[in-house]
C-alpha cells in the first residue's frame, strides 16, 4: 500500500501489529497473511485481541479473533463496526 | 480427577511397589511418616516398575518427578506432597525444566499427579521470606488468573472468591496455604498467566547467575513485580477495576497485600537486568497473552516505577 494512502488508523493497525508479531518495518505489509507469519501463533491471536481492543475500542469475539487470517480481515472487521480506513 | 489426602490418608494407603523421591533435607521427616518406603534423591535413581512415587518437594523436585512420570513410567501412580506452597506443582498441568538455554515447559493432563498431599507441618520451618515470596507467587497466579483474556467468566468468579479468602490469609506460614495456592493454579491452569511471569522466567536465570546470595527465584520474581505490572495493567486499561467490581472483590485491600510483598530495592536491581533482557521478556509466552498489550515502549513504565513508588 502507498504510503500516501495511510491513513491515522492505518499507521495504529502496523505499530500495533509489529509489536505483537515482532516484525520489522521491512517484514510487515497490508497484505501480510496469517499463514505467511510465523510470530502469528495462537498467542498472538491474544495479543491481537487485546491489543485491538485497547487501540481501536472494539472487542473481537473468539470465534473472530481465531477467524482471522490476514491484516486485511482485521481492517474488514474493523470498517464494519464503524472504524474508518479512508483517506 | 486428582485426590487430595492429608498425611494419615497417604499412610493408610495401600501402594505397592513404591518408593519416595525427597531432598536430604526432607529424609529424617519422610522416613518418620513413611519407614517403609526406599527414599530416593534423584529422579535418576528410580525405576520404572513403581506402582506408585511419593514426591515430597519443592516445585523443582515435583516437576522432575512430573517429567519422569510422564517420560519413564506413565503407569505409575504419582503422590504429590508440596513442602512449601505457591508454585502449584503438585495440582498444575503444567512441569518446568530448567535448561541452559532457559525454561522449557511441558503442558498437559497427563502432568498433574494423581494424588496431592497436604501435609502443613512440613512448610513450618521454612524461612519467614522464602514463605512470604510463596505468598506472592500464589498471589500472582491468581490475579493474572482473574484478568487473563483466556479466562471465561465463570474461572473469574472463582478467581475473586479464592482472593476473597485469601485477603484472610497472613502473609507468612499458615496451613491454609497449601489449598489456596493448589487452587489458585487450578484456575490459572484454566486461564492463563501474564507479564508478571514473563517476567519471572527471563530474569530467573540471569538474577541467579548475577546475585546467587540473594534469594532470587520464581516465587520472589512473582512477588516483586507483581504490584508494579498490576500498575502497568492498571494504566492501560480498566478490566481490573471493572472486573473487580463486577464479582466483588475488595480491590483496595488487594492492592495493599501487593504494597506489602513489594521490595523496592529488589525491584530496582531486577530492573538493572531486566532492562537489558527486555525483548526476551517482551516475546515470552506469559507476556504475549498478558491482558494489556506489552509492547516495545512498556520498559519505560517499569524503569520509573520504583522512583514514583518512592513518591507516592
Amino acid at each position: 500500500m502507498d504510503a500516501t494512502h495511510l491513513t491515522d488508523n492505518h499507521i495504529k493497525l502496523k505499530d500495533l501489529l509489529l509489536d505483537v508479531l515482532l516484525l520489522t518495518e521491512s517484514e510487515f505489509s497490508f497484505a501480510l497473511k496469517r499463514a505467511e507469519c510465523e510470530t502469528w501463533d495462537s498467542l498472538a491471536v491474544v495479543a491481537i485481541a487485546a491489543g485491538v481492543e485497547e487501540v481501536f475500542g472494539y472487542h473481537f469475539h473468539p470465534e473472530e479473533a481465531t477467524s482471522l487470517a490476514s491484516v486485511a480481515d482485521i481492517i474488514r472487521i474493523l470498517q464494519s463496526k464503524g472504524i474508518s480506513f479512508e483517506a | 480427577m486428582q485426590q487430595r489426602w492429608n498425611v494419615a490418608q497417604l499412610q493408610q494407603q495401600p501402594l505397592g511397589r513404591a518408593a519416595v523421591l525427597c531432598s536430604p533435607r526432607m529424609a529424617a521427616a519422610v522416613r518418620a511418616a513413611l519407614p517403609d518406603l526406599t527414599q530416593h534423591h534423584a529422579v535418576a535413581e528410580l525405576g520404572s516398575d513403581l506402582q506408585a512415587l511419593v514426591a515430597v518437594g519443592g516445585g523443582t523436585l515435583l516437576d522432575a518427578a512430573k517429567l519422569w512420570r510422564v517420560q519413564q513410567s506413565p503407569a505409575t501412580k504419582l503422590i504429590a506432597v508440596p513442602t512449601l506452597w505457591g508454585s502449584g506443582a503438585e495440582a498444575s498441568p503444567v512441569a518446568v525444566q530448567s535448561t541452559p538455554a532457559g525454561k522449557e515447559i511441558a503442558m498437559g493432563p497427563e502432568y498433574v499427579p494423581d494424588v496431592r498431599v497436604v501435609w502443613p507441618e512440613l512448610g513450618e520451618t521454612v524461612p519467614e521470606s522464602v514463605a512470604r515470596h510463596a505468598c506472592g507467587d500464589t498471589w500472582s497466579h491468581v490475579l493474572e488468573a482473574f484478568v487473563s483474556p483466556l479466562a471465561s467468566q465463570e474461572t473469574r468468579k472463582a478467581c475473586a472468591e479464592l482472593m476473597t479468602r485469601m485477603l484472610c490469609a497472613p502473609l507468612h506460614f499458615a496451613p491454609e496455604w497449601f489449598d489456596l495456592s493448589a487452587e489458585a493454579c487450578g484456575l490459572q491452569a484454566a486461564s492463563g498467566v501474564g507479564l508478571v511471569h514473563g517476567f519471572a522466567h527471563q530474569l530467573e536465570a540471569p538474577l541467579v547467575a548475577a546475585f546467587p546470595a540473594q534469594g532470587w527465584g520464581h516465587a520472589r520474581l512473582c512477588a516483586v513485580f507483581l504490584l508494579p505490572v498490576m500498575r502497568f495493567n492498571q494504566s492501560h486499561s480498566p478490566k481490573l477495576d471493572n472486573y473487580a467490581a463486577q464479582f466483588g472483590l475488595d480491590l483496595p485491600a488487594v492492592w495493599a497485600v501487593l504494597e506489602q510483598l513489594f521490595e523496592p530495592e529488589a525491584f530496582a536491581a531486577a530492573m538493572q537486568v531486566a532492562t537489558a533482557r527486555w525483548p526476551a521478556i517482551a516475546r515470552d509466552r506469559c507476556t504475549r497473552v498478558n491482558h494489556v498489550l506489552v509492547r516495545a515502549d512498556a520498559l519505560g513504565f517499569f524503569a520509573g516505577f520504583g522512583e514514583r513508588q518512592e513518591g507516592a
